[in-house]
């Protein structure tokens, strides 16, 4: 039964996705760099090597299948996936509430590489509380893998990944040695993920940071568009997950909208969209209480009331 | 008539001192253990004095002591009428009929299971008992049933189940596939060089991604759960000395070093398990004079049997074992090897796991790790990899219902259900995945129990070699044997099982074959920077690869840095990293494994023990 509420959900969310999608949202700087560098690849004699040298690659290789429909295409996948973990841990009105929030459906839109992102970071540091909660090392296992992904994903995780290690190594009861490990064997994955476009820049150019240097589609245009340029700002990034670990209930719902409506105003303060992890470890949570259920459905419906007034978050 | 006690008779001959009979009874009374086995336990009464002992009250006359004499009263055409499986499970040999009287001679006169046997058997016949010592039953059963047991041992399971035995590596369909794909790819190297090179490349980065997430599944699904039951304290506190069942333990010895077996008798002694419940057989080849030598300077305890494996090809682990299944009488049996240090509970914690699992689970796998971790690089990486072998992938294997490749040793039977499943396969190098994958076949189920035992890791580099070749040979044996049918293994085990037939079993030792070809083709690529190799690694073939270099290594290194978590063996995280280093070893020992496959199927690549104790001194 709930396979089949999943089943519908994502049908749901998929046409809801291409609703809007057919009514012309504006390109924004994350699909533009996707589709732009796609231009440049397919000029090339082997486009694998094109993919294996952009950073960050998978979205790079959905955007070459999907072309402009990977917006769509990609945020179905992250619904489905969030559908499927919701119903294996019981919670998939949470799942539902979160995909129909606007933060979900903007955000895969015009962020699509960023929501696949907040998904496998959330599932990581979902992995880590459960971990704590059950003594489970399967959870931590799946956790650092889905973790890492994240690098292939978005460079938001370079900002991440200390904050992931640490809460990993001090989040368990163990003694000091075993912190280290567990530190090691969070940051690991993500560490190998994120050589891959270094390496085959290297091999290919013979330069490892060659991804950088397009002027037309650098990396950096990319980061600038994601307010990823170092400042003091970006460190503003932790924060969600930090609260997240910290509070729970209606708090945890405040923050997540708070972090929603302060990234739109203030990109320079965070990244847009940067709630997305919150919002996913809400569907994550295995438990979730009805007070926080009624905050996120609250804000779900002050969001697309605002949409419909025009306040769109671009 | 009152019948005289035991103890009495040995107290009034001068055998033992009243203090020690007492001592005796305490001990009795506490464990409900037979006086005369603790006697001989304890080393106060030799068996041969307390069979003396006995045979004066029962009233029984007593035919040992003298082996020749024995031998010339006894009626071999007689002897030859019965099959040596009855006289081994009631323990009683034929030794003639004399004025219409048949005599058996037998250790355990007073079993009702063997008067009904006798009677159904001979009816109307009057049958006298009279006593010989378990040793000398088997000594009996050995010298006149040897060549019987031998050819069961040897080619039991071929002439019973041919299509389940090693003895032809490959049938004749297998090797018209082989010829047939050998005889594509030279055709396509000479008439297409390029296509046929990259599909190779394909297939081979294809097979090897499948292999890689195949484990990566398993791996995961047993870093939730280790154990298929749970075993606690109260468990093991509340099993009752008197009802354990006999345990036999079987213990295949081959050239051994006199300090492995002096180290393997303090093992057996330290066994948490009523020593008289204990069925110990150390099965030592004939022409091995040495080990023998040594087994009997060691001392061991009386509950050890020697079986002396008679002379014949093959000369192998499994056959030994088959030979000594024939003499078990416990009503469960493991397999140690020579070096192997159990955990002082095992045996207990088999019998507990056995009596809470469901009868379709005739076997269960304890872990295996080492003694001697930190010895050297090469025992630190083995280490690694058998934390996440026996402490991820066998638990996972069972958690996802498959069939799992038993390892080496520490594999705890029914021996009932052994004996049904045809034993091990002779001419299978490692027989212990073989009847796990038959075991499945037939609808039967391995468990792991919560419980490790501790080995030698292998610290030189050749001899690793030798003993790797050996398992990556024995699983492409245990491979080529199981696709043999592939509907009838399809009907067994399903999708899922005939996916760990090809994937785990077949693509454990071609996966390390092929890693070490795709390393060469990566080496190669590093130093010309890919400018000859782009016509064959391009496009989706590239992103294949590449998925395979870092995913694939990093999930083996991972799995392994992961491993050390169940192990508190943290200060070998960072030797993970050398993984892909061990793994060209191993890709050296499968292509070795391969060739012998083709040239020697049969021949068993023993693996030095005691290098360790070398180390030592």
């Amino acid at each position: 039964m709930r396979q089949k509420g999943a089943l519908y959900g994502a049908l749901g969310v998929a046409a809801l996705l291409g609703i809007i999608s057919t009514r012309g949202t504006p390109v924004n700087p994350e699909v533009r760099f996707f589709l732009l560098r796609l231009l440049s690849i397919r000029s090339l004699p082997d486009p694998a090597r094109g993919i294996l040298t952009t950073y960050p690659p998978f979205p790079l290789l959905l955007a070459l299948a999907f072309r402009e429909y990977f917006p769509l295409v990609t945020g179905w996948s992250t619904a489905w996936a969030l559908l499927l973990v919701g119903v294996k841990r019981g919670n998939l009105h949470s799942a539902l509430l979160v995909l129909l929030s606007p933060v979900f459906l903007f955000g895969t839109l015009m962020r699509p590489a960023l929501t696949l992102f907040s998904l496998f970071a959330a599932l990581g540091f979902s992995a880590i509380l459960q971990s704590v909660a059950e003594e489970n090392l399967e959870r931590l296992l799946l956790g650092n893998l889905a973790f890492g992904f994240g690098a292939c994903l978005h460079p938001l995780g370079l900002w991440l990944s200390p904050v992931f290690a640490s809460c990993e190594a001090c989040s368990l009861r163990v003694p000091m040695y075993r912190r280290g490990t567990l530190a090691a064997l969070a940051l690991f994955p993500f560490l190998v993920f994120q050589s891959i476009t270094p390496f085959f820049g290297w091999v290919y150019e013979g330069y490892a940071w060659i991804s950088f240097q397009d002027p037309g589609f650098s990396l950096e245009a990319f980061l600038r568009g994601e307010s990823m340029t170092p400042c003091t700002g970006n460190f503003l990034l932790a924060l969600p997950f930090l609260f997240a670990a910290l509070f729970s209930g209606p708090l945890r719902a405040l923050i997540f909208w708070g972090i929603f409506v302060l990234s739109l105003p203030a990109p320079h303060l965070t990244v847009p969209f940067a709630s997305l992890p919150l919002a996913f470890l809400f569907a994550l949570d295995p438990e979730p209480r009805k007070g926080t259920l009624f905050w996120i459905l609250a804000g779900n419906v002050l969001g697309w009331v605002l949409v419909l007034f025009g306040f769109f978050p671009c | 008539m009152t019948r005289k006690l035991l103890g009495d008779i040995l107290v009034s001959r001068g055998y033992i001192s009243k203090e020690e009979l007492e001592e005796a009874l305490r001990l009795q009374k506490e464990s409900g253990r037979l006086l005369g086995e603790i006697l001989v336990s304890r080393g106060l009464v030799h068996p041969v004095t307390l069979y003396e002992a006995l045979a004066e009250q029962g009233n029984y006359l007593y035919a040992g002591r003298d082996l020749e004499k024995l031998l010339e009263s006894i009626d071999p055409g007689l002897v030859l009428r019965f099959d040596p499986q009855d006289l081994l499970g009631l323990a009683l040999f034929p030794r003639r009929i004399e004025n219409g009287v048949l005599e058996i001679l037998t250790p355990f006169p007073d079993n009702r299971a063997q008067d009904i046997w006798l009677e159904e058997t001979f009816p109307q016949v009057p049958v006298t008992k009279i006593l010989i010592t378990p040793y000398e039953l088997d000594w009996l059963l050995h010298f006149f049933f040897k060549e019987r047991f031998l050819a069961e041992a040897t080619t039991g399971l071929f002439f019973r189940a041919p299509e389940e035995s090693a003895a032809s590596p490959l049938v004749p369909w297998q090797w018209g596939t082989l010829t047939a794909v050998l005889f594509a790819l030279l055709f396509g190297a000479f008439f297409a060089p390029q296509a046929t090179i990259r599909t190779l490349f394909a297939v081979m980065n294809f097979l090897f991604l499948s292999h890689v997430l195949f484990k990566t599944i398993v791996g995961i699904r047993g870093a939730g759960k280790i154990e298929s039951v749970e075993i606690t304290g109260e468990d093991l506190a509340s099993l009752n000395p008197r009802t354990l069942p006999v345990y036999t333990i079987l213990l295949p010895l081959h050239r051994e070093p006199k300090e492995v077996i002096e180290q393997l008798v303090v093992s057996i002694r330290s066994l948490d398990y009523p020593q008289e419940k204990l069925d110990v057989l150390f099965l030592i080849e004939e022409d091995d004079a040495e080990t023998l030598q040594a087994c009997k300077e060691a001392r061991p305890p009386y509950n050890v049997r020697f079986i002396l494996i008679p002379r014949g090809n093959p000369k192998t682990k499994p056959r030994a074992c088959n030979f000594g299944l024939a003499f078990a009488r416990g009503e469960f049996l493991t397999i140690y090897d020579a070096e192997d240090i159990p955990e002082k509970d095992q045996l207990k914690k088999a019998v507990v796991a056995f009596s809470k699992l469901p009868r379709e689970c005739i076997c269960l796998q304890a872990a295996l790790n080492f003694y001697n971790p930190t010895q050297n690089l090469l025992t630190r990486l083995f280490t690694l990899e058998y934390s996440f072998w026996f402490d991820y992938l066998l638990p996972g294997l069972f958690h996802l219902r498959l069939p799992i490749p038993l390892g080496g040793t520490s594999n705890h039977f029914r021996t009932e259900a052994l004996r049904d499943l045809g034993g091990w396969d002779p001419f299978n190098v490692t027989e212990d995945a073989d009847l796990g994958m038959r075991a499945h076949y037939r609808g039967f189920r391995v468990g792991i129990l919560p419980s490790t035992t501790y080995e030698e890791a292998n610290s030189r580099i050749r001899n690793w070699i030798r003993q790797r070749s050996r398992w990556l040979k024995g699983y492409l044996q245990t491979f080529l044997v199981h696709t043999r049918r592939p509907l009838y293994a399809l009907r067994a085990s399903g999708v899922r099982g005939l996916l760990t037939l090809w994937l785990f079993i077949g693509g454990t030792p071609l996966g390390y074959a092929a890693s070490l070809m795709l390393w060469g083709v990566f080496f190669t690529w590093l130093a010309t920077r890919g400018s000859f190799l782009n016509a064959y690694f391009s496009g989706a073939l590239l992103c294949i690869g590449a998925v395979n270099l870092f995913v694939g290594n990093l999930l083996g290194v991972y799995f392994s840095m992961f491993a050390v978590l169940r192990r508190n063996l943290d200060q070998l995280l960072p030797v993970a990293l050398l993984n892909p280093l061990y793994w060209m070893l191993a890709g050296v020992a499968a292509w070795k494994g391969i060739g012998q496959l083709f040239s020697r199927p049969f021949f068993w690549e023993k693996t030095v023990h005691g290098l360790h104790r070398g180390k030592q001194r």
